[in-house]
């Protein structure tokens, strides 16, 4: 059985005392104990598209690709300030922004799996860093 | 200049054949800038005793197209228990984003322009949660 992690750690000194946040979780089959399976690897892409629906984008997530729930790892890898990277969900009418990522952020989404992801960005061309983990169907 | 990072590190054994150790720190700096993200609201504990949906952050309290990053968790032990996270207005139709199984946490890049909701599987989970926004 696979033994998938993953683990956070802020730490901030906003507040007058540093503060530390550790936490771990295991990655499972929804419900269950058993771990995931399933993974698409990380992928690294160039997004060149600069509009929603230009051609160029990058789909990080196809609508049911995996069984719910899937793990959504992105980042931006631009290292310039202002470079963003923004995902909306094409599968609801309108087509909403979902995340917004700056340079050098990265996100993580336990999904509900039903909706597809694309990317674009403010520069031609952003390089983006993701991986899907759960149970391929 | 306050500075705050997140390092996220994934862990297999046997996923992949080869053992996974991938990790990536990252500074929150405000939107568009190297300055660091100076405002949160703390760790907050939230539950409700409904089953319906919930506003956990109000859009019009944060400025829009910004670079808020949300740290939410599910600190149920209960595998079974679920939080559902949706954005948009309740009242007119919201999307789900995900849902956090018991003891799952994500990190959610916000951008500020629509409500962050959620919805429990049962009453009396306790949801973790912290923004850091500007």
């Amino acid at each position: 059985m696979a033994s998938t992690t993953v683990r956070i750690v802020i730490t901030s000194d906003i507040t007058a005392d540093v503060m530390n946040l550790d936490t771990t979780a295991t990655l499972t089959k929804t419900t269950t104990t058993t771990s995931i399976d399933d993974t698409t690897g990380l992928s690294r892409k160039k997004i060149t598209a600069t509009s929603k629906g230009a051609s160029g984008e990058v789909t990080l997530y196809t609508a049911d690709d995996f069984a719910a729930i899937p793990y959504l790892y992105i980042k931006n890898t631009d290292t310039t300030a202002g470079n963003r990277i923004y995902i909306y969900d094409d599968t609801t009418s309108g087509d909403p922004l979902q995340f917004q990522l700056d340079a050098g952020d990265w996100g993580f989404i336990p999904m509900h799996g039903d909706k597809t992801y694309k990317a674009y960005a403010t520069t031609n061309p952003t390089t983006i860093e993701f991986m899907v983990m759960g149970q391929d169907q | 200049m306050a500075t705050t990072t997140a390092k996220i590190q994934f862990m297999s054994t046997d996923l992949v054949s080869d053992t996974l150790d991938l990790s990536t720190v990252m500074t929150l700096y405000t939107s568009g800038t190297t300055t660091g993200m100076s405002k949160t609201t703390g760790l907050a504990r939230y539950s409700t005793a409904t089953t319906s949906e919930t506003k956990l952050l109000e859009a019009g309290d944060y400025t829009d197209s910004k670079a808020h990053k949300l740290y939410i968790k599910n600190t149920s032990t209960t595998r079974s228990e679920y939080v559902q996270i949706t954005t948009g207005t309740i009242a007119s139709g919201s999307t789900t984003i995900g849902r956090l199984y018991g003891g799952e946490w994500g990190l959610i890049p916000w951008h500020g322009a629509s409500d962050i909701n959620v919805i429990q599987s049962v009453t009396g989970i306790t949801i973790e949660w912290m923004l850091f926004y500007e």
